[in-house]
């Protein structure tokens, strides 16, 4: 009885990883990043982190608002009443949130936690180092 | 259809509060939608069209309220350069500047460029926009307050009161404009260079500059260039109005909930005032039954004139409240109304039916 146990708890410690989401840190996104001639900034991603890349990846954060009448909001690491402005926030401290289910009345500060596709940005130097598309929340 | 027409002669007083109940009915199921939008719409259409505004350094709050909505005093003003620095910033695809802190008989006299005209939609009606120092266009509703027209002259004082001190130069009225923002149709604008001559400051300073960036995420990447700037803050419209719905969202939702309770009170009612009208029309529907009337046709010619002032009574609450408070209609409300109506009309038709 006892091995059963054993087995299946092993076989669910093995493939849970594998089928789901992997669970993302706020420490592993704050990628190193430069600013270009212009003022621009330019994020490089480390080799470590390749194997997150396009992958669904769940990550917890404060919310923020970056457009109220078309509802698209960021994650942030830091809660903005703790003073966001302050210094600790940086743009590898928050990134972009596209919903898949145009979410109703979210609020700011709101702690959550975001299921969805981690792409990297690469290329586009007016959004941020990291996009969570298909985003929902999470649990 | 003699009989309909009799009908309308008839009952006149009840016919009138069918369409009143049928009105409130509507006014009442929109209700909860109308409260936030009064509370919260007037603050998104600002928020959701600016994305930061730079002034000097100070509370963010004053300098969203002071530059957006002109209810604050400015937290003091920052150098030509400031604003040169943010109009060629990669990430800004649009930065105008706004010179606030003067009055016209209590209206802000407000100094900016011409990119405000456009970014507000301020189209002219007469005449043209500000172009030389002194030179001052209004909105047509103020216009007509006033009553200033193109070529009058005007005296401003310094401060948001009209009691402050006056200044010597006259301003000239060169266009009269139509504007969108309910705080536009309050104001007076001119060119910033007015307000360098009429303080005779030899250095060139602006209040805020209101800044569009090139994306929306482009503002979270603003946080480290603005805390490095000397003397600026950088206030973001739309973090200050997520702290205000935050604020209010409780209370909105919780007003939400009463509101809907009373909707479903005034439904009843409606539903019960139109029921009760049966009993007033019995002798009407018993003649026509002797007269072998279809059961249909009784329904029509007695009910009728109710079921259209109903339908006209809703249609009516939907139009005030868009046009009123510019709330738009939507499927989940028109539902609830028609359930009002198809749940009165069986009423009344097994009614008729057990009659």
């Amino acid at each position: 009885m006892r091995a059963i146990l054993w087995v299946t708890i092993m076989i669910v410690g093995i493939q849970g990883p594998a089928w789901g989401q992997k669970v993302v840190s706020w420490d592993l996104l704050a990628v190193p990043y430069s600013t270009t001639p212009e003022g621009l900034y330019s994020p490089e991603f480390p080799s470590w982190l390749d194997s997150y890349k396009n992958q669904e990846v769940v990550l917890q954060g404060y919310l923020v608002p970056v457009d109220v009448k078309a509802k698209q909001y960021a994650l942030s690491r830091y809660a903005f009443s703790s003073c966001f402005f302050c210094g600790n926030a940086a743009p590898n401290t928050v990134v972009e949130l596209i919903f898949s289910d145009q979410p109703h009345h979210l609020v700011t500060d709101q702690f959550v936690v975001i299921k969805g596709i981690l792409v990297f940005n690469e290329s586009d130097p007016y959004r941020l180092f990291f996009i969570i598309q298909q985003a929902s929340f999470h649990g | 259809m003699k009989v309909w027409i009799l009908q309308w002669k008839r009952k006149a007083a009840s016919l009138i509060i069918v369409s009143i109940l049928a009105f409130l009915t509507g006014l009442f199921i929109k209700a909860p939608r109308a409260l936030e939008h009064y509370i919260l719409k007037q603050w998104e259409e600002s928020a959701a069209q600016v994305d930061v505004i730079i002034g000097y350094k100070g509370s963010p709050i004053q300098i969203v309220a002071s530059t957006l909505y002109r209810l604050e005093n400015p937290t003091g003003n920052i150098p030509e350069s400031s604003y040169s620095f943010w109009r060629s910033h990669p990430l800004v695809e649009l930065a105008t500047p706004v010179a606030l802190g003067d009055n016209v008989e209590g209206h802000p006299l407000v100094g900016t460029d011409s990119t405000y005209y456009q970014w507000f939609q301020m189209p002219l009606k007469i005449g043209r926009y500000p172009e030389n120092s002194g030179e001052v266009i209004v909105d047509v509703d103020l216009a007509n307050q006033l009553e200033i027209k193109v070529g009058s002259s005007l005296i401003s004082a310094h401060g948001s009161d009209s009691r402050g001190e006056s200044h010597d130069h006259p301003l000239t009225v060169v266009g009269i404009v139509e504007a969108s923002r309910n705080v536009d149709k309050a104001a007076l604008f001119t060119l910033p260079q007015t307000y360098w001559s009429l303080h005779h400051s030899a250095e060139h300073s602006y209040t805020s500059v209101m800044l569009k960036l090139k994306s929306k995420s482009a503002m979270l990447m603003l946080s480290n260039v603005i805390n490095n700037r000397a003397n600026e803050q950088g206030a973001f419209p739309v973090f200050i109005f997520g702290q205000l719905q935050k604020q209010w969202q409780p209370t909105i939702d919780l007003a939400g909930r009463w509101s809907w309770i009373i909707a479903f009170a005034v439904i009843l009612l409606f539903i019960a005032y139109i029921t009760s009208l049966f009993n007033a029309e019995r002798n009407t529907i018993a003649f026509l039954q002797n007269h072998r009337r279809s059961r249909s046709w009784i329904f029509i010619q007695v009910f009728g004139n109710v079921l259209l002032l109903t339908f006209v009574g809703f249609v009516f609450a939907e139009w005030a409240i868009k046009v009123v408070i510019g709330v738009q209609p939507v499927l989940q409300e028109i539902l609830v109304m028609l359930f009002t109506l198809i749940t009165a009309v069986s009423l009344l038709w097994i009614k008729l039916k057990k009659s």
